[in-house]
């Protein structure tokens, strides 16, 4: 579909060659290459194309039709030879005619120069005349730069100007991050405001940072928070943190990624970006590009992120989480935003520079082409480790410049295809590279797209290096309309202005900005795909003056202009959300402090930490004064505190008895219930957090309540050690007395061990008795469970259980008040997951009660099925008396092991025999690494499935699996919600959850603010909640009435608890 | 009477084939050959400098149990070294202990390394050379040097090294100031934090030799710390005036035997790779044995005696790496001073106090001065191979004093380490001297130096 033309008459390459006075050694962004903007110079109503180059001159071809270019670079009076890089077009000065600036790499060893504003003087002959006067502008920056981007950050009617810097700092020591603040005058970013035509930089009074370690490469103008003003993404690369500005709509910025954690994780080693709408939420999305390689081989040999230990140290130098993948960071509205590329299935492109993202298809979805490959740069670890030093070796005794130009030619070089992405529609995009694209190798950088030949589709245009530059036609069959505009006053060409088009059923949202990808820049113009629809029903405009206008039944292309637009038009209709909770702003006085996982130093081999679990909260009326009370369960080191309410919604705070001698067990779960019936709410409390292996720490405790006074009953658990999920007060035997169920999750410091589980008799006064072994021996050894629900499936009268955990299938235990057996139903049998979480309740209202459970979620690069399972082998491999957890998952059909190989080999140091090399490490399979006779003997858990899902009741003990919605599996869900939250007599669902206390080789879960989803009767379908943010690792959920009012409080990890409730009649 | 029968039989072997057979030698040279192959691949596997002492170790003293089975004058280390049972006996007349000495340090160079076909290429090689010489010769010899080496494998195998594997990392916690944390640029976790729990050789426990504490965390202006710490930095900023042909760059980087140095440039990253300190010290061996023109038998106990002493070393050193924890100057510098300061060379990963080189040189050089002496002149062209000059000490304690200095020089460690580590290493070796008795009558050889 998108077909490489070959004779257009483009023959610029971006040719570079290491000399000894610059090279990949002296310049580290020596391969970066460079970029290309496409428009209409000449006004003739063909996209003319503009190529920078680093060592080769510039060169603009004019547009002669049909796929025919023709350079014209001397009679345009474009000469240079500086080292030039980012390029875009701009009618600087509103005479009509677009202009093009130049970003340029100036002051770094012999380079000279500075950034250039080629001014059109008008049309000779067809040929547009330009004239260098960026001094006159004020825009002669030199430093090093990489792109700028226009845009009209204080709505005055004029453009301003970003102009992205990077920067040669040395990369090896990330040092303190609060260098960010500090401005440097060669680097860092600067912010002009044209001021009648003359550009001031207002970078430090506009709150814009420019310091030497921004090392910047990617620049998107978005108006992210729909308040019409345009906000700015800069991608950094290494270990600087991607910014975000939010536009303040007085003149200046605020930097929100860093001050206010507004994205969950971002990009590493940023390159390119680019901000379209990927859902047609009408909410712009963020895309940046890394250098993840989807090639197992190339993945598996190449170096990873720092390990979780070490990871915290660069965190607690001031530095955000950063993770090497693409990020996709799907806006939620406002200013929420849920990093998805995982689940999108884009996360992983190799060395990347380029993200287009527009609708290729002209299907109604904004697709991808991603431009990537390297001449030579390399976290080849064989080459690290091992080439590297033979090469350097070899040379020793030659001198410095001829050893050096040597080794360079040595380098790996990334040589790829470019990849082409299929927007699904739901949020999923299909790799179609082969499918779309000649499918060949290139080092691509810029690259940009316009429709060229006026047939209604976008065609791409790639800068490469050493290769002459890509023209790729589009020969999709679907139709598209394109849209120009014409702004008033001195931004000509509407730059800012928004388009949302209906058509059918479909929206589609569109913003006119020109700097995308990397260093390039589209026509000052929007492509929209009309799929199977014959017309646009509706374009409705937005200018960045705040006019509007709309437009209907529109079949060909067409130009909008300002000028008919309406001055504020009637404001938004208010329209009051499906979902009207909102935040609560009760505090109290608790923060949960869990401290970062040692986990994973205990431990490297595993793929999630065990460790944080808490804060479980729970509410009842402890004292009998008719007001809820609270109790917030402790960490390790934290006492557990009760909150008293009092009557005027203040809280008194209280504590267990011999709090202080408990306070280092780390309190997992509680059960309020009446042990001794007396009539009042007696507490009993487990431990857990895998920090101890046995002892007092892991001993459940239990206090009776009389009268208000608690009493800790010594030794009333004294036999009983386990680390703990959940303790649950249910009357097993149906003799009036609450029992009670213990269930562990985990042996401490035992990866994957089986820990045995406990049922309680209880005598009637608080005295309790292990019967698991005589009431249930096959629940005792179920798994690893994180979850149980008492509930009477069968309407024998009798409340069984609904087990889930990590490793096993949601299970089903009956009950007739003498044993407890396990129901063998064929419908759960391969439901084996990482199961968090489990809600029962009659969500279809068919009388019988369904089944919601929580899962690890499919927004990492674990995939699971039956056919292709997550596998854990537990065997002490190497002999030395200790098990090794074995973690594999399938990548492509491939079984492979989860740990690096760095990791691997520091336990297991006999793998180095065989595969000392990272390739020959990275080729082996897991037969050739473990042996398939220790695979054999090796304890086997696995998982089948990963999906939160929906088991639908049908009788008989059948379950009916259905996975919930997209947005239901961006996280893992720790706990789940059910209300009725949009009043229609159906529980819906709130999921919670994220956990940051995962491998660093899985990133990060935390793209959740809570997950709402509708119930509609047979299916549940997410539904933003526009007031509400619930961010961080939420492990507990529990109503509370606030006086009346119902509360809904959430216990998050390492945090304090947040408050949710239903929004007043005039919120 | 089997015996008998299969005597004679054998004899009847020999005699058909002796026309050709000549007896097979093993010259000290070839003895080297095969130590400086065991470098090569420890340098080529990346080994860290205590594992690598493990193998020098290991290696050489399997070789040095066969030898000492035939020379009277030297004893075996059963009973002296910790652990170490009977070491079997040569039953067959056939075997020539030389050749199964070579083998036997073969054999266990090959289990203890990675590239295992680095080493088998040098040994079938020279297994092809011997076999054409005297096959028979060959095979008694090749059994018992491996019957040998699976002893020493089997008390090796006792030694905690497979358990340590998979304790604990260290726990990085920036929240304490004074506590080591990973360093520029490639941030690796901490080197062998439960080193100190290998059975020793001949030190009673890692904490033989507790050095005194380091002095006392502060960033306070005057303190000892703060001093030392400026030290540091003030060194390097001097030298940075001196430029690159300073003697103190000289010495700097003569010594510093980091095994793996990284390089990040932008996106591209590379290593650069040397001997061990350890390898050093087994390098300046093969200098002092060949001036001396020691035998076989004699190449090897000294070789032997140095890395038993090098081995117990950084065993000695670990302790208290991980006892002290002590951040590094480079952390501090660039957090406290100067954020682009790089020390002059690579601050290598794992916590400041002792210095290991200290440490390790300490104990090598008093082994070596019992046996040589302590006026014995060398020329060390150790480090020529990786494009160094050759430097001339007048004594083995003079090389190590200088070994020591270097660390200040290289801007990564504070003075105390170095005077503090060399102090611990001297014990551990003069330790080593007092209660290792490897030769019968006394351990000093006559050497024909100066």
């Amino acid at each position: 579909m998108l077909t490489a033309v070959e004779d257009t008459g483009i023959e610029f390459s971006n040719d570079l060659t290491n000399t000894t006075q610059l090279n990949i050694l002296n310049y580290l962004y020596f391969y970066n290459g460079a970029g290309t903007a496409i428009a209409d110079f000449n006004n003739d109503g063909l996209e003319d194309i503009y190529f920078t180059g680093n060592q080769v001159s510039d060169k603009l071809y004019l547009n002669q039709g049909s796929f025919k270019f023709k350079d014209i670079s001397a009679e345009a009076g474009i000469t240079n030879n500086n080292w030039n890089t980012g390029v875009t077009a701009v009618d600087i000065n509103a005479d009509g005619l677009l202009d093009i600036y130049i970003c340029t790499v100036s002051g770094h060893l012999d380079l000279k120069g500075h950034n250039k504003l080629y001014i059109n003087q008008g049309i000779k002959d067809g040929i547009p005349q330009f004239k260098e006067e960026s001094e006159k502008y004020g825009l002669d920056y030199h430093g090093l730069s990489t792109q700028a981007a226009f845009f009209d950050y204080d709505l005055d009617g004029d453009l301003d100007v970003y102009v992205l810097n990077h920067s040669v700092h040395p990369n090896s020591n990330y040092g303190r991050a609060n260098i960010r603040r500090v401005s440097d005058s060669l680097t860092g970013d600067r912010l002009y405001k044209n001021d009648n035509g003359y550009f001031t930089d207002v970078t430090s009074s506009a709150g814009i940072l420019n310091s030497k370690i921004g090392y910047g490469l990617g620049v998107s103008v978005s108006d992210l928070n729909n308040d019409n003003y345009p906000d700015l993404y800069i991608a950094n690369d290494f270990f600087e943190n991607d910014y975000i500005y939010l536009n303040n709509r007085d003149g200046s910025f605020t930097e929100v990624n860093t001050t206010k954690n507004l994205l969950g994780h971002t990009s590493h080693f940023s390159m390119g970006s680019a901000i379209a709408d990927i859902n047609n939420d009408r909410n712009p999305d963020i895309l940046s590009l890394d250098m993840l390689p989807q090639n197992l081989e190339v993945l598996k040999a190449s170096g990873t992120e720092y390990t979780y230990p070490i990871y915290q140290n660069q965190l607690r130098n001031g530095y955000d989480y950063q993770f090497m993948q693409n990020a996709l960071q799907l806006n939620l509205g406002g200013e929420r935003f849920s990093e998805i590329a995982f689940q999108s299935g884009i996360a992983a492109t190799e060395w990347s520079w380029s993200p287009l993202a527009a609708d290729f298809d002209n299907d109604g979805f904004k697709d991808l082409y991603i431009a990537n490959g390297i001449l030579g740069a390399t976290n080849d670890m064989d080459f690290v480790s091992f080439i590297s030093n033979e090469s350097i070796q070899k040379r020793l005794g030659k001198t410095m410049s001829e050893a050096e130009l040597e080794f360079i030619k040595q380098l790996p070089q990334t040589h790829v295809p470019n990849y082409a992405y299929k927007n699904n529609g739901d949020g999923t995009f299909r790799d179609v590279t082969q499918s779309w694209t000649a499918n060949s190798p290139s080092f691509s950088n810029g690259a940009s797209y316009a429709d060229l030949d006026n047939d209604g589709d976008l065609d791409i245009v790639v800068n490469n290096i050493n290769a002459k530059a890509f023209i790729l036609e589009n020969k999709t069959t679907n139709p598209g309309i394109q849209v120009r505009f014409k702004g008033e006053k001195n931004n000509t060409y509407g730059i800012g202005a928004k388009l949302t088009a209906f058509s059918g059923d479909t929206v589609q949202f569109f913003e006119n900005y020109t700097t995308t990808g990397f260093m390039s820049a589209v026509p000052p113009s929007v492509l929209i795909g009309l799929g199977n629809a014959s017309q646009i029903d509706s374009l409705l405009v937005t200018w960045p003056s705040g006019k509007t206008q709309a437009l209907k039944n529109i079949k060909t292309n067409l130009l909008v202009e300002e000028k008919n637009a309406q001055e504020n038009p009637s404001p938004k209709p208010f329209e009051k959300p499906e979902i009207s909770w909102v935040q609560d702003s009760l505090t109290l006085n608790f923060t949960h402090k869990d401290g970062a996982s040692i986990e994973f130093s205990r431990d490297p081999l595993v793929p999630y930490a065990g460790t944080n679990t808490g804060p479980q909260i729970a509410s009842t009326d402890l004292n009998q004064d008719g007001l809820d009370d609270m109790i917030i369960l402790g960490a390790k080191a934290q006492k557990t505190v009760l909150f008293f309410q009092n009557k005027d919604g203040s809280f008194t705070e209280a504590f267990l008895p011999q709090a202080d001698d408990d306070a280092i067990n780390e309190d997992i779960a509680i059960a309020i219930f009446d042990a001794d019936g007396n009539g009042t709410p007696d507490i009993a409390i487990a431990s857990g957090g895998n920090e101890f292996t046995q002892g007092k720490a892991l001993t459940p405790r239990l206090y009776l309540n009389e009268n208000g006074n608690f009493t800790k009953i010594q030794g009333a658990f004294r036999n009983l050690n386990l680390n703990a999920s959940t303790i649950k007060s249910v009357d097993l035997d149906g003799d009036g007395n609450l029992d009670l169920s213990i269930t562990a999750d985990l042996v401490p410091h035992e990866f994957g061990a089986t820990p045995k589980q406990y049922l309680l008799k209880n005598d009637g006064s608080g005295n309790f008795t292990d019967i698991t072994s005589s009431y249930a021996p096959e629940f005792q050894n179920i798994g690893n469970v994180k979850d149980i629900v008492w509930s009477d499936l069968d309407q024998n009268g009798y409340p069984d259980a609904i087990v889930a955990g990590q490793w096993m299938p949601i299970s089903i235990f009956t009950n007739d008040g003498k044993r407890l057996k396990p129901v063998n139903t064929e419908s759960l049998q391969n439901t084996n997951g990482l199961w968090n979480s489990l809600k029962v309740a009659d969500f279809d209202k068919d009388g019988d009660l369904d089944i919601v459970a929580g899962n690890w979620g499919l927004n990492t690069r674990l995939h699971a099925s039956v056919q292709e399972p997550l596998n854990l082998y537990r065997f002490d491999f190497d002999a030395n008396g200790k098990i090794d957890p074995i973690t594999t998952y399938f990548y492509k059909g491939t079984e492979t092991v989860l740990a690096t190989k760095d990791e691997l080999v520091k336990q297991l140091p006999y793998l180095n025999k065989k595969f000392l090399s990272y390739h020959a490490f990275a080729k082996a399979s897991i037969t050739d690494l473990f042996s398939a006779e220790k695979l054999k003997k090796a304890e086997k858990k696995q998982v089948f499935t990963l999906a939160s899902t929906y088991f639908e009741n049908t009788g008989d003990f059948s379950f009916k699996a259905s996975q919930l919605p997209f947005m239901a599996q961006i996280t893992s869900v720790k706990n789940i919600v059910a209300h009725d939250f949009n009043e229609d007599g159906l529980q819906d669902l709130l999921l919670l959850g994220n956990d940051s206390e995962i491998s660093t080789q899985l990133g990060r879960l935390d793209a959740s603010h809570g997950v709402f989803l509708l119930n509609k009767g047979t299916t549940f379908e997410y539904e933003d909640a526009p007031n509400i943010d619930i961010t961080g690792a939420v492990r507990s959920s529990t109503f509370f009435n606030l006086n009346e009012d119902p509360l809904l409080i959430l216990g998050r990890n390492n945090d304090t608890p947040i408050f949710i409730r239903k929004a007043t009649v005039h919120e | 009477m089997f015996k008998y029968l299969f005597l004679i039989f054998s004899s009847a072997l020999l005699l058909s084939s002796c026309a050709k057979d000549t007896p097979l030698e093993v010259t000290p040279d070839d003895y080297n050959n095969a130590v400086d192959k065991v470098t090569e691949v420890i340098i080529h596997d990346i080994f860290s400098p205590p594992v690598a002492s493990r193998i020098y170790a290991y290696s050489n003293i399997a070789a040095y149990e066969v030898l000492a089975q035939n020379h009277p004058e030297y004893s075996s280390l059963a009973g002296k070294l910790n652990g170490l049972g009977e070491t079997p006996k040569a039953e067959n007349p056939a075997v020539n202990h030389d050749v199964a000495a070579l083998i036997a340090q073969m054999e266990m160079a090959k289990s203890l390394i990675f590239s295992e076909d680095r080493i088998t290429e040098v040994r079938d090689s020279l297994y092809k050379t011997w076999e054409d010489q005297n096959a028979d010769e060959l095979e008694a010899s090749k059994a018992y040097g491996l019957q040998v080496a699976d002893h020493i494998k089997n008390w090796m195998d006792g030694d905690m090294y497979k358990q340590t594997r998979t304790m604990p990392k260290f726990s990085v916690n920036a929240d304490n100031p004074s506590r080591w944390q990973p360093t520029p640029p490639a941030y690796m976790d901490g080197i062998e934090p439960h080193w100190m729990k290998i059975r020793t050789f001949v030190l009673d426990s890692a904490s033989q030799f507790k050095p005194v504490p380091p002095p006392a965390f502060s960033m306070d202006e005057g303190s000892e710390f703060h001093k030392q710490l400026m030290e540091v930095y003030d060194v390097r900023n001097e030298m940075t005036e001196k430029g690159d042909d300073s003697e103190e760059a000289a010495i700097a980087k003569f010594w510093d035997c980091n095994p793996y140095v990284s390089t990040h440039k932008g996106h591209l990253m590379f290593a650069t790779k040397k001997i061990t300190p350890g390898g050093h010290w087994i390098g300046i061996v093969k200098i002092a044995t060949k001036k001396n023109n020691a035998d076989l038998m004699e190449t090897v106990y000294v070789y032997t005696k140095t890395s038993i002493a090098l081995f117990d070393g950084f065993i000695s050193c670990w302790d208290e790496k991980y006892r002290s924890n002590l951040i590094r100057p480079e952390t501090l510098i660039n957090q406290y001073i100067d954020d682009s300061w790089t020390p002059v060379l690579q601050t290598p990963p794992f916590p400041e106090y002792s210095s290991g080189h200290s440490v390790v040189s300490g104990a090598a050089a008093e082994v070596l001065t019992e046996i040589y002496g302590d006026d014995f002149q060398f020329d060390d062209d150790t480090e020529t191979a990786y494009g160094l000059p050759v430097r001339s000490f007048n004594s083995f304690r003079a090389a190590s004093s200088e070994a020591a200095l270097s660390r200040l020089y290289g801007g990564i460690h504070y003075r105390a380490a170095i005077d503090e580590g060399l102090k611990q290493g001297r014990q551990v070796g003069q330790y080593i001297v007092s209660n290792l008795h490897m030769k019968n009558d006394g351990e000093a050889l006559s050497h024909s130096g100066n």
